[in-house]
């Protein structure tokens, strides 16, 4: 609060210097005109004398703002920290029942204390200060906050409902979700996927997460922003990415995201329904599922007839993944495909190559070596031979030996 | 002499005799176990302090690395509960610091908010004995730490 005021009376005071400053230049330039007009006699100084006045008095207020802003500031953060850290005590104390609850109306400290306390339990102590949040009306005044014209409200308001996790709340905030700011839409959405963690016996067909998954396929959030949301709570996002698969169709640039959340939470259970996504004509997803599969460390038998397709793709990605897709196979079976791969056009895909065959060990290597003598394509006989190496050294003297060979 | 060589243990054990004839003897505790809450978050500090302070250990804190470091060196603790997120360092830096360096086997609860698997591994590994993700339910803590303690 404090701090923003004064960054706003700091602004108000560089505005004033600059006008004040620029009405003293004008007032100098008039008052010389007039001075040599009247053939040498100052007729008025009195807007002069008002503007040297006002411009002196603009700059003992921005060095009185910047030699005593920040030890002003420094004092209210103490005084600030002081008064949380005794809230803080003192909910702690109403949840073990050593003190009573502090009288209504609660101030903004309080308030903040209250649901970093909360945020950190689960159980009875949770719903405990769960109860304290409906017996001070505090999700009434945040709802309204909701209803703000003001953006800071709105987002304070969004801000405290995710900390305070009321299922109740749910409808009012993903109704923000449809807002035509965007930050207001990805805060409800972040706040809406905290909400439903926190709904017990969540499951795909579940009201709550039906009703999100309607909101989500309307409102307009970026792909990147939906995807660390929907990875954001795994209680959460299990449910409502299996509901977004079982919908029969799903526009790009929500299939995106609601992929690379599979694979940064890790759902191997998931890995069957992105592999159907494989052959997607959208190249940015196909990567991203060919990404996630790898990640998932699942090879989907629908991969096998499009992995030569695949790696001679015009898109680089979609090369290097299929590459990578790849090594997921036991060497007999992926043999074939990455000796052609290792006399591929692109340097990037051969150089892939080579490192997923050493990642198969001895068997590999040897792969290496042998394409060293036998590859029919020069490039593949070239790269080959920059990672030649014995396969019978220990992998530490292996390794340096590679290093020499790059560098 | 057992009660000599009891009361030599830096532990908590006492030996009384209740018999007038001097046949029996009862052991009591003569102090509360000492735990060492390291974390930079106040409330999660203050709510670990009131916790086991209400149940009847003595506890002390620190929010940063040099100052839970110092600690550390000065003091003997039965239990530390450290957060992996510390000002000026790294819960697992202290941990490994408390392990190699001072060679103190004090039994360590780690906790942590992110939800990693890398981190509990690397935690175990080096030397902690049990894992806590945030949030939590307190009285679960509770039992842990005197699991740990028995």
């Amino acid at each position: 609060m404090w701090r923003r005021l004064g960054s706003y009376f700091y602004h108000v005071i560089l505005l004033a210097v600059v006008v004040v400053e620029l009405a003293a230049l004008a007032a100098l330039v008039s008052t010389f005109v007039f001075y040599f007009r009247s053939g040498g006699v100052f007729t008025d100084y009195t807007f002069l004398k008002i503007a040297l006045g006002t411009s002196l008095l603009c700059i003992l207020a921005l060095i009185f703002h910047t030699v005593f802003y920040p030890e002003i500031s420094d004092h209210f953060d103490f005084r600030h920290d002081r008064q949380y850290q005794a809230w803080l005590q003192r909910w702690t104390n109403v949840l073990f029942k050593l003190e009573d609850l502090p009288p209504k109306p609660l101030p903004p400290v309080a308030v903040k204390a209250l649901l970093d306390q909360r945020a950190l339990l689960i159980g009875t102590d949770a719903s405990l200060l769960d109860s304290l949040v409906a017996f001070y009306q505090l999700d009434q005044q945040w709802l309204k906050g909701l209803k703000s014209r003001r953006l800071d409200r709105r987002l304070a308001a969004l801000a405290a409902l995710e900390a305070a996790v009321l299922p109740q709340t749910l409808p009012a905030v993903l109704a923000q979700m449809h807002s035509r700011n965007l930050l207001v839409r990805i805060s409800a959405a972040r706040c809406a996927v905290r909400i439903l963690a926190a709904v017990p016996d969540l499951h795909p067909r579940h009201k709550a997460v039906l009703l999100f998954v309607r909101t989500l396929v309307k409102a307009r959030v970026p792909a990147g922003m939906l995807e660390s949301i929907l990875s954001l709570e795994v209680r959460a996002s299990v449910p409502i990415l299996e509901c977004l698969f079982q919908r029969q169709s799903l526009p790009a640039d929500l299939l995106q995201p609601v992929i690379a959340a599979v694979g940064n939470l890790r759902l191997v259970e998931m890995a069957a329904k992105v592999a159907t996504y494989i052959e997607t004509p959208v190249p940015a997803v196909r990567v991203t599922v060919l990404q996630v599969l790898v990640k998932l460390g699942y090879f989907p038998p629908a991969a096998w007839p499009v992995l030569r397709q695949f790696l001679y793709d015009t898109n680089l990605a979609i090369n290097l993944q299929a590459v990578r897709l790849l090594m997921l196979l036991p060497l007999e079976r992926s043999k074939p495909l990455l000796w052609e791969s290792l006399g591929h056009l692109r340097w990037e895909v051969r150089c892939e190559t080579v490192f997923a065959l050493l990642q198969y060990g001895p068997l590999g290597i040897q792969l290496v070596n042998e394409a060293v003598q036998e590859h029919p394509v020069p490039a593949a006989v070239q790269i080959a031979s920059q990672f030649q190496t014995n396969p019978g050294l220990p992998i530490n003297a292996r390794v340096q030996e590679w290093l020499g060979t790059i560098v | 002499m057992t009660n000599k060589a009891l009361t030599s243990l830096p532990s908590r054990f006492s030996v009384s005799n209740h018999d007038r004839n001097g046949s029996t003897m009862s052991l009591s505790s003569t102090h509360s176990a000492r735990i060492f809450i390291v974390d930079d978050d106040p409330a999660l500090s203050i709510l670990l302090t009131t916790l086991f302070t209400k149940n009847g250990y003595q506890v002390t804190t620190a929010r940063d690395f040099h100052t839970a470091k110092q600690q550390l060196e000065r003091e003997a603790f039965d239990l530390i509960l450290l957060d992996v997120n510390i000002i000026y360092g790294n819960g697992l830096d202290l941990l490994s610091y408390l392990r190699q360096s001072l060679q103190l086997a004090t039994p360590v609860i780690v906790i942590s908010a992110v939800h990693q698997e890398a981190t509990l591994i690397r935690s175990l590994e080096l030397g902690a004995d049990d894992f806590v993700y945030k949030p939590f339910n307190p009285h679960d803590l509770v039992k842990q730490v005197a699991a740990i303690l028995a």
